[in-house]
Order: C-alpha cells, then structure tokens, then sequence
C-alpha cells in the first residue's frame, strides 16, 4: 500500500541553513499491517510523518506512493482524500471552532470528494456518540473548541475519535502515546485496535515501548539520524527497552 | 511561509467596481453658504432648517479636523469635494418601482438590492438612497397601515417638520464634533423611521446606498424616533464602486428610544477598502449615538465592517433612562492596508443601566485594526452594570490589533467586567485542518465564523448569510 | 542586630543538639556547610520582593527540636483509611512505626522514611544544591533536616493506592522540625502522593518542610498538600518539582491552618511535552492568619502546558499573598500557560496582595493570566434567604460555591470528598 524509496527530507532554519533530516528512508508497508517506528529523540520520526502527510516547510526528494499515488504531488486534504490520516504529537488549539462541528465539516468534505452522499446530522451524532464512548471521552467535548484547552491525554483521545470517525486507509501515529497515563493509554490502543483488519495500515511512531504492548506491531523499525538502520519483530522493541539505542547505533556504525 | 494557494488568488477584483452613467445634477466643488442655500433650497425645506444648517456651517468653520494615531491618512481638502449630487429623474420623484428610473434599478440589481426581486427579502422595505437623493421606497403603504412613518430625511422635513424639528441634533447636537458639524451644513439626506406608541414595526426596515460620481463626498442623516413600548429594527447596508480619489463618508445617525422602546440597527459595510496599497479607498467618519431616554428602553448597535480605506465610528449610546440598556456587536475586518479605529461608547447615567460590548476584531494583511472603548460610569449611575469581550484575530503576522479600552467608573455600586483576548490562525492550524480533509479556503472560514459567531446571532437572520459571505470575500486572498 | 545573633546562637545548639545520622560524615560536613551558608545569608527582610508581604522575623524560631511522643489516630486523621491503607506517619518530625502501614503496598516501590532509605540511593538528593538566597529557609532545612518521606517507584508501574503522608504536632510547644520528603516517580510510572501537616494539642512550632518532586520521562504524579497546623503555628514549604519529557504533574494544595503560612512551589520543565497543573485553595478564617503562595513555573522546553488556578476564602482580619510566575526560555515554543487567582473576602479587613507575573522571552506561545478580588454577590444571597435559609446558611452556600471549582478538579471521589470535608465549610460566624 504504502512505498517509500529514498526519501530525504530537508528544513531551513531561523539563519537560512538548510539541515538535513531525512537521509534515505525506504519502508514498503502491505494492507493490514502495523509497523511501529522507533528511535531516539532528532532521529527524524516525526518529520517522516509529518512529510508523508504534506507538511509544506521540508523539501523532499525520493519518493513516496500510496496505494500507487504519488504522495509528493498531493495537496494534504488531496493525500486526506486517498485515506492518509496523521494522529499529530503535539495537536493544536483551534479557538472559536466547535470540535463537533469541525469532525462534521471534515467527515462530509471527504465523502464530497469521493462523491458519496454527506452524512445526515442525526446519524453524525449517534455515531460520534458511540466513538466517543469507545475513546472514553466525555460528551462535553463535543461543545468545546478543538483542543482548547483540553490535557495532553484529551488532546490525543480527540485524535482518536478523529481517526475512528474518519477511518482512514493509512494511520500514521505521531507518538500518540507521549505523556498519557494509563488508562489514556488503554483508551487509545482499544480505540487504535478496533479499526485492525485486513485493508487498514498504521505506522505507529513511538518513543516508549509501552504502547506496543498494547498495538502490537507486525513489524519494528528503528530510525536513527534520519534513516531506518533496523527493522525486525516486535522483540526488537523490548531489546531497545533494556539496551535503550545505543548499541544499535553502534552496529549500524560497524 | 507563503502558501501556494494564497498567491492564486491575490486580486480578487472588488466585484462591485462598476459605474453607472447617468445623468446627475451635480454642483461644483466647494464649500460656502451659498452651496448651502443651493442645497436647502433645491429641497424645498422650511426655514428653521435653512437656519440649523447655516448655523452647523458657521460653526464649522471654527473647528480644525481632528487627528488621531493609529490611523493614518492623507489631509482632506473639503474644498475639493462636492457636496451635491442627484441622479436626474422625473420632477415629482417616481411613485412606485414602475416609474424608476430602469438604469438606476439595473444598477441596483447589480448590487443585489431586491426592488424588482420582492421575494427574495420578503417583508423588507428598502429605501434606496442613490448618492444624495432617495430614489424609491417600497412597501410605504403596509407601514403607513401600522402608523409607522419610514421615509427619507428630505421627504420628512416636508412632510414631518414637527417631528424633525423637535428631535434634530438632539442626541448629537451639531456641535458635537468635526465631522457631525459638517454633517449638519450639507447633510443631503437619509432615512427618517417613526414608530408610534406601543406599534411593534411590521418588518425589518433597510436602507442601501451607494457613491457613484466622483469626488462626492457622501453625507446622510438619519433619524429614528421610537415611541413609548414601540420595537423597530433597521439595517443599513453599502457598497461603492473602484474610484482613485478618496471619498469622505462623513454620517450622522441619531436614535432616540423612550420608554419601554426598543431600537435594533445593524450594519453591514462593504465600502471599496482601496487596493493594495492602500489608494482610493473610502474615508468612513461617522457619528452614531442612541439615546435611551425611557425607563426600560434599549438601543442595539450590530455592525460588520469589511471596507473603506478609514473607519472612524464610535457607534454610542446613552443610557438615561432607569433600566435602559445599551448592545453593541461588532465585527471588523481589516485586509491589505485598511486601518479601523472603531469601538463604542457607553454612558451610565440612570439606575440599574446596562451594556454589553462584544467586539471581533480580524485583521490581514497589512491592516490594523485598533478597538477603542468607553464605559463611563456617572456618580447618578446606581446599580450600573457593563460586559466587555474584545477578541481580536491575527491572520498572518503583518496585520496588527490594538486594544484601548477606557473605564471610568464614578459610583461604587458599578460592576465592570472587561475580558480581551489575542489569537492567530497560523500554519499548524491550517495544516490540521487540511490533514483532515478540508480545503484552505473552508479552514479559514469556518475559524473566522467561528470567531464572529456571537456576533452574527445578533443580525436580522435574513442578513447574516450575507454578513458571513462578505467576510468571505474579504479574507480572500489574506492568509498567509 | 544582637536580637539576630542570639537567636543565631540559639540555633547553633539546635545545629548541635539535632545533627541525625551523626556517623555518616559527608551528610555532617554537608549540613555544616548549608549552616554556615544560611547564617551568611541571614534571615529574609521585607526589603526583599519575595517576602515583602511575608515577614518571618528570626526571633520565630524556636530554638529546640520537636520530641517523639505517643499519639493515636483521632478522629481527624480517621478519614484516611478510607482513601488508603497506605501511611507513613511522623510525630513531632519523628518517625512512627507504630502508626505507619505500609505492608499492602507492592514490594517493587521503595517506600520508608528517609532516616532507613539506603544511603546511596538519596545521597545525590540530600546533598542537591539550594539557592540560599531565594529560598533561606530550605537552605536551614537542608542543614537541620530531621526525616521525611523517601519513596520511589520503578519503571511503567502505576500505584493504584494513593500514598498518605502526615505530619502530627502534639503535646508540644515551642519546637521546629525540618521533614525532608523525596519522591522519584520513574519512567513510565504513576503515584498519588497526599502530604498533610496537622496541628493537635501543640502551640507555637514551626515546620519548615521540603518536598522534592522527580517525575521521570513519561510519568504522573499526583500530589495533594493538606495544611492543617495550629492556629498559633508556623509553617513554612518548599516544594520543588523537577519534570522529564511527557510528564505530567498535578499538584493541589490546600490550606487553612497556620498562624503564619508560607508555600514556596517551583515546578521546573525541562524536556518537551511536560504538563503541569496547580491547584491551590487557602480558607482562612481567624484574624492575623496569613498565608502566602510563591509559585514560580519555569518553561525551559517546547510544547509545555502549565495552568495554575489558585482560589482563596478570606474571613475577618485574615490576609493573603499570592504571587504566580511563569518564565517561558528563548527556546520554549509552542507554551500553553494560564493562571488564575480568584479570591473571596469575607470581611472588610481582609486583605489579599495578589500579583499573577508573565516572564515571556519566546514568541510562539499562548499565556494568559488573570486575578480577581470580590465579595459574596448580594443578589445570590438575597435569593437564598427567600427561600428560607439563614443569612449564616446562605453565606456558607456560596462560600462553598466557590470553592468547589477547586474540588471539581479532583479526579478521584473519595479523595474529592475527603479534601471537602477536611476543609470544613469555611464558616466564618
């Protein structure tokens, strides 16, 4: 589904320098799978999925297919449209915008470029009601602004409720574990678990093993200054637990 | 950063800028007493009016034009300006829509003013002021059945002297300041709404005008007298065509509300804000003040401001009456090189008055926008109670908004809460927005109407669509 | 100037007559070097910002130790078995075993007083640099510190039972105890820990107590601060929180107790992604109470969110300082930071300085700050009264009206409930 060759990413800073942050990545990932990417901070992971999603201040090179769709040539609510979705680390504030009405407007210009018919106003809140539930999120969210003012773990779990409500192709997790407590982190994995099957992906960037305990990946990869330098089954992640990276950058050095 | 789609859509030609050619009688430019006779006689008025204006002039000539920061523009030579303009039509002025002239209403048709279209505003009288004379009014007959009088100001001193004579410049007295002092001299025309005691107005009473020949400067005057426990609800409309020179927009509205009286007047503003770089806009210098004279009574100001080069208004009111209340919604849009000085006043003199202040500010481009407030509180004023939300949004970081809110409170028993806050739309929301599937265009739109949506409740629901397409068409372009 | 040496001298003995763990030589000379550091420094004038409102005069340390002292649960102390079996308790700053419990907790969680903590494990704590001249009296503290709290938790585990913490004064007058309570939440792991200092029967000490809070990359601490000490007390705290990457930190502290009462919190985030939300709700209700919250939030870090909402009741001729600062460094994008004080007077002699300060040195972040002063709205209790109640009940109403945004914002019930009934109905008739 997705296929990623020699993708460099670059960035330029506050003086104009260009810093290169992406050198070389190549990852094929098949309907159904889940692959977790791992790494230290600066190794790139989250820079990966922020370009595969459109982030438009990198410069790319490489390339980058979804479902055989060059991605690079897509606008982000075009690559939105082929089914790509990005649970973001760090989810922003949107004053003024109430969070049900965003989901609403975005549910229905997705299924207006893929010329289905907009969804009806009563079956929208049923079914946000029910995912919300499945999130362990409170209905008051419904009437709040997106993301204002709500905690770390709120943050994420409105990110979840996005992605089960826009059912994506292709999920990709920008840490979405970072700085949730326990029972956050059980809400979003249940949330994550229940869109598996067959057709569905998801690339699961991560910086604590934890979360895989939950999702558990098909496939681990291990990204470090900008490249995958290994990739294996899910032991991996409990060796770097123990071992942290280090050793692992050694044996990509030798 | 600069974002790809904005630079497709940069000049978004004001889709207003037209001319009509027709005749008009115009005058030359210049101000004297003379031009002044000129203009009160060419509309027949009684005396005292001759009388009130000379004595506006006189006055005038004693002021000096005032100055303020934050607003930058070029100094106005009221030399220049012609202060008379009327389309020729038939002597008498046409009775009904059959008999305007069909240019005149092609044009109006352009500007999506409903004189042939009935339907489209069911129930809505409109009084279409073509530069400075009234050209047609509709639905007179279904008002005159409920007593209401809603004419133009010139129609009225004819046939309503009494009236006129004993509110004119009773809530801005014509020395009240530069601009409402000229205003007095040369007002050309405007509406004229009575609502009698205890009528509640049948339907919404609107109001369109437009600048169409060049160097005219635009001086309406507008007076709204609503008897004790009567309801009105009025809107005033504009639109302006592409012009090089500046042209001054200099109006005076009064409102006067008795007891138990309500007045609503919302705006809609879409003067021609000049192009990039600021040239040929339109100076808009208005004097708006409402007076709650009665117990219980309320005046409501709701404005949504998207054009002219200059705002400067500082739509008022006066709180005189026990119980009166004061509302002012307001929603200004500044892009490219516009600059809005705007706020409101409001003044505490009876018991247990109240005010509200909600006010959105937008600013793009290079515009500044700049809200400046008074909630004055007088020793009189027991029990006074004011709400004050200023928000201003940023798009872009080259625009900027300014925040002066002046409280003065004179009587312990006041209760003064005054809430400001700041926010941008930046590229992280933008981005959000888009990763989940909406366009750039929808993005901003929906965080601009969400921003402006307690404003927007308070319009006659027929004209918040149109307020929310305004604003639309104005950010086009300003993201950044 | 004699005033101050006597009362140096004074506590020289005390330096003496106190020094614990006498056979371990690096905490010796240690502590003599904190001493020597505090009595160069001196005691905090009114000159000084930090305790211009607050003045601590030398003359109100006593110069003895607090004693062990046989106690019993009472009745106040009988609420706790019903949030937790978990407690570790000190008397007059000493350690008590009898009224401790800790068995139910699980072995992997290191928890017990820091006099039986292994040495190597909080060496590098005790001996932690403190920056006399802000804060003098943890610099005393890190020279007399009697025992305290030490616990730590390991790696991704979550302690579902909340730790209980207390502090008794009894049967004593005139003594000072300096706990020190360190708390090291490891990567991953979650802890409640409720702190409380009560006053039974014991009359003008003072308690001069550290807390360190350490919440590793990823972890949650939920800390409570109950202050409960004798009306003729002093109580003076520094609780100084160290955040890691992805932590979250929620801390409440609530007070109304204490002649004189100084909270000094310093919540430091230092890694990317870190949370910290501050409760406060300080009641007081007795004439010359006086309470002051220093709270200093320090954003060293991107995408920090902090919010501080801090609401205080003041009765009669009670007063209250409140000083909130956020400081967000050059290189601490993307911050969220709010702060809020809200206070309530109760009488026309109650006083309240509050000064709720932004130190903002990065240009993409959003603070707000915000602070009120008001009296009970007469129209509500005009109501109330028309529908039967009491001027004494209508007041208490709203009173707890008030108050109840901040236990709003406790997540678990019972300790919700607990908190509220701990607090008392601020009734000031």
């Amino acid at each position: 589904m997705l296929n990623i060759k020699n993708l460099h990413a670059s960035i330029q800073d506050e003086k104009q320098k260009t810093k290169q942050i992406l050198r070389g990545v190549n990852l094929t990932v098949k309907p159904g799978e889940v692959h977790a990417i791992m790494g230290p901070n600066g190794s790139g992971k989250s820079t990966f999925a922020n370009v595969l999603a459109g982030r438009e201040e990198y410069k790319t090179e490489g390339e980058a297919t979804l479902d055989g769709q060059d991605l690079f040539s897509l606008e982000p609510e075009q690559r939105a449209t082929l089914g790509l979705f990005l649970a973001f680390q760090y989810p922003v504030e949107i004053p003024g915008v109430n969070n049900m009405y965003f989901l609403k407007a975005a549910v229905n210009s997705l299924r207006k470029q893929r010329n289905l018919p907009l969804i009806d106003a009563m079956d929208f809140l049923t079914l946000i009601k029910t995912k919300m539930k499945e999130v362990g999120m409170d209905e008051k969210f419904l009437s709040r602004a997106v993301n204002e003012g709500f905690s770390g773990g709120e943050k994420k779990r409105n990110e979840v409720l996005q992605m089960l409500m826009l059912e994506p192709r292709l999920a990709i997790l920008d840490e979405t574990d970072s700085g949730l407590d326990v029972d956050a982190l059980q809400a979003v994995a249940k949330g994550v678990n229940s869109l598996r099957n067959k057709e569905r992906s998801f690339i699961v960037v991560t910086h604590y093993q934890r979360l895989l305990n939950y999702i558990v990946p098909d496939v681990v990869h291990v990204m470090v200054h900008g490249r995958i330098i290994k990739s294996g089954g899910k032991e991996l992640a409990l060796d770097i637990e123990e071992k942290g990276y280090a050793w692992l950058e050694k044996e990509a050095e030798a | 950063m600069a974002n790809n789609y904005i630079k497709q859509v940069v000049n978004k030609n004001y889709q207003y800028g037209f001319v009509t050619a027709i005749e008009s009688d115009t005058f030359a430019p210049g101000l004297s007493e003379d031009i002044i006779c000129q203009i009160s006689k060419l509309k027949n008025e009684p005396e005292f009016m001759l009388q009130w204006r000379l004595r506006a002039y006189q006055h005038w000539r004693t002021m000096t034009p005032p100055r303020w920061a934050h607003v930058n523009y070029p100094e106005i030579d009221y030399q220049k300006i012609i202060y008379y303009s009327a389309p020729k039509a038939k002597k008498d002025g046409p009775k009904s829509l059959d008999e305007v002239d069909p240019k005149l209403l092609e044009t109006y048709k352009k500007l999506g003013i409903p004189l042939h279209e009935q339907g489209r505003l069911a129930g809505v009288a409109v009084d279409a002021v073509f530069d400075s004379v009234s050209v047609a009014t509709t639905f007179k007959g279904k008002l005159a059945e409920a007593g209401v009088i809603f004419c133009s100001f010139s129609e009225a001193v004819q046939k309503h002297p009494e009236l006129i004579e004993k509110y004119l410049g009773t809530v801005v007295p014509y020395r009240d300041n530069f601009f409402a002092t000229l205003n007095s001299a040369v007002f050309s025309d405007g509406s004229f709404v009575y609502v009698p005691k205890g009528v509640r107005c049948p339907m919404e009473l609107s109001t369109y005008f437009r600048i169409n020949a060049a160097n005219t400067g635009q001086f309406e005057r507008t007076l709204i007298i609503a008897e004790e426990g009567s309801h009105v609800s009025y809107l005033e409309g504009c639109t302006a065509p592409m012009r090089d020179e500046n042209q001054l927009h200099a109006a005076v509205v009064e409102l006067v509300a008795l007891d138990n009286a309500e007045i609503k007047y919302s705006t809609v503003q879409n003067w021609y804000p000049g192009d990039e770089e600021g040239r040929g806009g339109i100076f808009n210098f208005v004097t708006k003040r409402g007076a709650c004279r009665g117990i219980h009574s309320k005046i409501s100001w709701t404005q949504i401001e998207t054009g002219s080069a200059i705002t400067w208004k500082y739509p008022s009111v006066i709180l005189q009456g026990d119980h009166s209340v004061g509302e002012f919604y307001s929603v200004a849009l500044t892009n490219h090189r516009q600059q809005a000085d705007t706020g409101t006043k409001m003044i505490h003199i009876g018991k247990n008055t109240r005010s509200t202040i909600i006010s959105k500010g937008i600013a793009a481009g290079y515009g500044q926008n700049t809200y400046r407030g008074l909630v004055r509180v007088l020793p009189t004023a027991t029990n006074a109670r004011n709400y004050t939300q200023c928000d201003s949004l940023l798009l872009g970081d080259t625009c900027g908004a300014h925040t002066f809110p002046y409280i003065e409170v004179k009587n312990p028993t006041a209760q003064v809460e005054h809430e400001a806050s700041t926010s941008k739309i930046g590229d992280d929301q933008l981005f959000y927005c888009r990763q989940r599937g909406l366009r750039a265009e929808d993005a901003v739109s929906i965080i601009v109407n969400g921003f402006c949506k307690k404003v927007f409740n308070e319009l006659p629901m027929e004209f918040a669509v149109e307020a929310q397409k305004l604003l639309e068409v104005s950010l086009e372009g300003s993201v950044g | 100037m004699s005033d101050v040496v006597a009362s140096h001298l004074g506590l020289e003995h005390f330096f003496e007559k106190n020094s614990h763990f006498t056979d371990k030589k690096w905490l010796c000379d240690f502590r003599a070097q904190q001493f020597k550091q505090f009595l160069q420094r001196g005691f905090p004038s009114r000159k000084e910002e930090a305790f211009k409102y607050t003045e601590i005069k030398n003359t109100a340390l006593p110069a003895q130790s607090g004693l062990a002292r046989p106690w019993q649960h009472s009745e106040k102390t009988a609420g706790i078995k019903k949030i937790t079996p978990v407690i570790l308790t000190f008397i007059n700053g000493h350690f008590s075993a009898v009224l401790s419990e800790t068995a139910s907790l699980s072995r992997e969680i290191t928890l017990c007083p820091l006099s039986q903590a292994h040495e190597e494990r909080v060496k590098s704590y005790l001996t932690r640099e403190v920056d006399a001249t802000r804060f003098p009296f943890a610099k005393l503290n890190a020279a007399l510190m009697t025992d305290g709290l030490f616990l730590e938790i390991p790696k991704h585990v979550k302690v579902t039972t909340p730790i209980y913490l207390l502090f008794i004064n009894t049967q004593q007058n005139h003594y000072m105890t300096c706990p020190r309570n360190i708390i090291v939440a490891h990567e991953s792991s979650q802890v409640t820990v409720i702190e409380e200092h009560v006053g039974e029967t014991a009359q003008h000490y003072f308690t001069n107590v550290v807390t360190e809070i350490h919440a590793r990359a990823n972890a949650h601490v939920d800390y409570y601060k109950l202050q409960d000490e004798d009306f003729t007390a002093i109580h003076v705290a520094n609780v100084r929180v160290e955040q890691q990457q992805d932590s979250c930190v929620k801390t409440y502290f609530l007070s109304h107790g204490a002649q004189l009462a100084r909270e000094d919190l310093t919540i430091f985030q230092r890694a990317q992604g870190t949370e910290s939300y501050l409760h406060g709700l300080y009641s007081l209700s007795q004439d010359q109470q006086h309470i002051d919250h220093h709270i200093h939030v320090d954003h060293f870090a991107a995408h920090g969110t902090s919010a501080m909402l801090y609401k205080g009741i003041l009765a009669k001729k009670s007063r209250a300082v409140f000083n909130g600062k956020v400081y967000v460094h050059p290189t601490a994008q993307q911050i969220n930071a709010h702060q809020a004080n809200h206070n309530l007077l109760l009488s026309a002699d109650a006083e309240i300085n509050t000064k709720p300060e932004l130190e903002i040195y990065a240009d993409d972040v959003k603070c707000t700050h915000g602070a009120t002063v008001g009296q009970l709205d007469n129209e509500a209790l005009f109501y109330l009264r028309s529908r039967g109640l009491s001027a004494r009940e209508a007041h208490n109403i709203l009173t707890l009206a008030f108050a109840e945004e901040i236990y709003s914002k406790i997540d678990d019930n019972s300790i919700r409930h607990y908190m509220r009934k701990r607090m008392g109905s601020h009734d000031q008739f």
